[in-house]
């Protein structure tokens, strides 16, 4: 299914240390915010501000990380003129497309890794709970799967990937979805907190984030899926019709 | 006994490329055989387009390209076969050559990877330096980073545009003569460029573009010679130029003349008839000629004259 060495050069692309750390320190805002805001809180306190500041700050600061990296897998080989060298081999599309979303994917899931273990060091050393934070690991590895499958296409298909990116986040998932409850299962935000808020009790704000979508980790891990499965069908077809450069 | 014309391995028919109103290659059509051939035209003249549309990295809007009877857009396996050096100075800086090269190599299947990833850069004279980062080479020992990575797939097609931007010209005449030997190895190599010099000496055949069109194409002689609009240019050096020129008008097979130093350049649209002229007029008249040379022959002419007043 994977072209290992197409993926394993779109990985060293993508994790090269400047750009990992700088969005791991983007992605990382909701731990860094609940370590300092829940010093010296009780427990509860700690594990009530954790949850909503995942559901909320991690909201809006890792699917902007992941946009970046999900964008540039393609974009950077594009501009940078590299493209042609990977184009121009034996390697069917669809192969190709599963290999840069699985190397996107798996950068962000060590963005959101790094990003993650922020909050539970914050949330362990604050509430003495070590497995409080546990949870919130699904909800990093489904927005990065899901997120990739949207922003690597994305990222091939438009010379303003980041643009359309940013009105993805903000007007799709931001805005859309959350008035216009039919399409709130596009929301591949809502679709990983669905996963998440199945997994730990969390508190009605941090619920509130989900909008119209139920909790469930069976039905979001076949969204994201199905999510997967769309994107780097998007993304092959590109690969077979449109101009490489 | 007739002799087999050499096989086609690349066709254009056709062939059309179009963004929005622009026009950048209209209804080419092309055939390449082994061998080198040059595809020669200023900037913007669509050789870049060309090439993608014949790599299938571009889609034609109209017409169809067959490399090794293969359509590029469909049969990726034809990718087994043909290389491209893109003309973008791009390659991956935090790669080291050899890494770049062995990129490419693992990519395209190759089988025995370190001795063929060696071998490629020993090709191109990169061994020594293979293993530090491309950041920091010279634009020229890119370039030639760039043919390796291009060379180590074996490829019976090679694609090279503008490959010899930014080479010294020691590099330029060890690339040149790569090409050549690629060329004489029954490979198909087609090397656009807009240097005519470069082009004059590696390729067989040339091909030359203006305005998305193909304007000409053959060898340089048999370009020239079909322009037979165009009088043909002839230097003469001999120890009397200046009665040389005049007994050269007085016989009336020359369309001028024009003396500079001891050379002596006659313009004539019938360079068969000046032939059978020059030697009995300087034996008559006891001049001693020391060179003949076409003065129009060169493809930079050739290519003045196609472009017109450009």
């Amino acid at each position: 299914m994977i072209d290992f060495g197409l993926t394993r050069h779109f990985v060293r692309r993508l994790a090269r240390a400047k750009r990992f750390l700088g969005l791991t320190a983007l992605a990382s805002s909701a731990g860094w915010i609940t370590w300092l805001s829940s010093m010296g809180e009780s427990p509860d306190t700690v594990a009530e501000r954790f949850h909503i500041t995942t559901a909320t700050v991690a909201a809006v600061a890792t699917s902007i990380a992941f946009l970046m990296t999900g964008t540039a897998t393609l974009r950077d080989e594009r501009d940078g003129g590299t493209l042609p060298y990977l184009y121009m081999k034996p390697i069917p599309r669809w192969r190709w497309a599963i290999s840069a979303w699985s190397a996107a994917a798996l950068v962000c899931l060590g963005v959101g890794i790094a990003a993650w273990s922020i909050g539970w060091l914050a949330t362990g050393i604050n509430s003495g709970s070590w497995t409080l934070a546990v949870p919130a690991l699904s909800l990093y590895a489904g927005a990065a799967v899901g997120y990739t499958a949207v922003f690597v296409p994305i990222g091939y298909l438009f010379s303003r990937a980041t643009l359309v990116g940013l009105a993805y986040v903000f007007v799709w998932e931001g805005i859309v979805t959350q008035f216009v409850s039919g399409l709130a299962a596009s929301s591949v935000w809502r679709t990983a907190m669905s996963i998440y808020a199945d997994l730990t009790v969390l508190p009605r704000e941090a619920l509130d984030a989900l909008g119209p979508v139920l909790p469930g980790a069976g039905g979001g891990v076949l969204k994201l899926a199905g999510t997967v499965i769309v994107g780097t069908g998007i993304l092959s077809w590109a690969l077979r019709q449109r101009d490489a450069l | 006994m007739s002799a087999t014309a050499p096989a086609t391995t690349v066709q254009a028919v056709g062939l059309s490329k179009w963004f929005g109103q622009k026009v950048a290659v209209s209804e080419v059509d092309l055939a390449f055989t082994a061998g080198v051939t040059g595809l020669l035209g200023p900037n913007g003249a669509g050789k870049t387009t060309l090439l993608r549309l014949l790599t299938g990295l571009q889609k034609p809007s109209q017409g169809s390209v067959r490399v090794l009877g293969l359509d590029p857009r469909q049969d990726r396996e034809v990718y087994q076969r043909i290389a491209l050096v893109p003309e973008d100075e791009a390659v991956y800086p935090h790669l080291t050559a050899r890494g770049f090269v062995d990129l490419n190599a693992g990519l395209a299947r190759v089988a025995d990877r370190d001795q063929t990833v060696q071998l490629a850069l020993e090709e191109v004279g990169l061994a020594d330096v293979a293993d530090r980062r491309l950041s920091g080479f010279s634009k020229g020992m890119r370039q030639r980073a760039k043919v390796a990575a291009a060379l180590v797939s074996d490829p019976e097609v090679l694609f090279l545009d503008e490959p010899l931007n930014g080479a010294d010209p020691v590099q330029r005449a060890h690339l040149i003569a790569v090409f050549q030997r690629l060329g004489d190895q029954g490979r198909t190599v087609i090397v656009s460029s807009h240097v005519l010099a470069e082009v004059e000496r590696m390729a067989d055949r040339v091909i030359a573009m203006i305005d998305g069109r193909l304007a000409a194409e053959g060898t340089v002689h048999s370009l020239r010679a079909a322009m037979t609009d165009k009088p043909r240019l002839v230097r003469i050096v001999s120890d009397q130029p200046r009665l040389l020129g005049s007994l050269l008008m007085a016989s009336g097979g020359v369309d001028g003349v024009r003396l500079d130093g001891i050379t002596v350049e006659v313009s004539t649209s019938d360079p068969a008839a000046l032939a059978r002229l020059l030697a009995p007029t300087t034996r008559q008249a006891g001049i001693r000629l020391r060179q003949v040379l076409p003065a129009d022959e060169s493809l930079e002419t050739v290519f003045r004259y196609l472009v017109g007043g450009r």
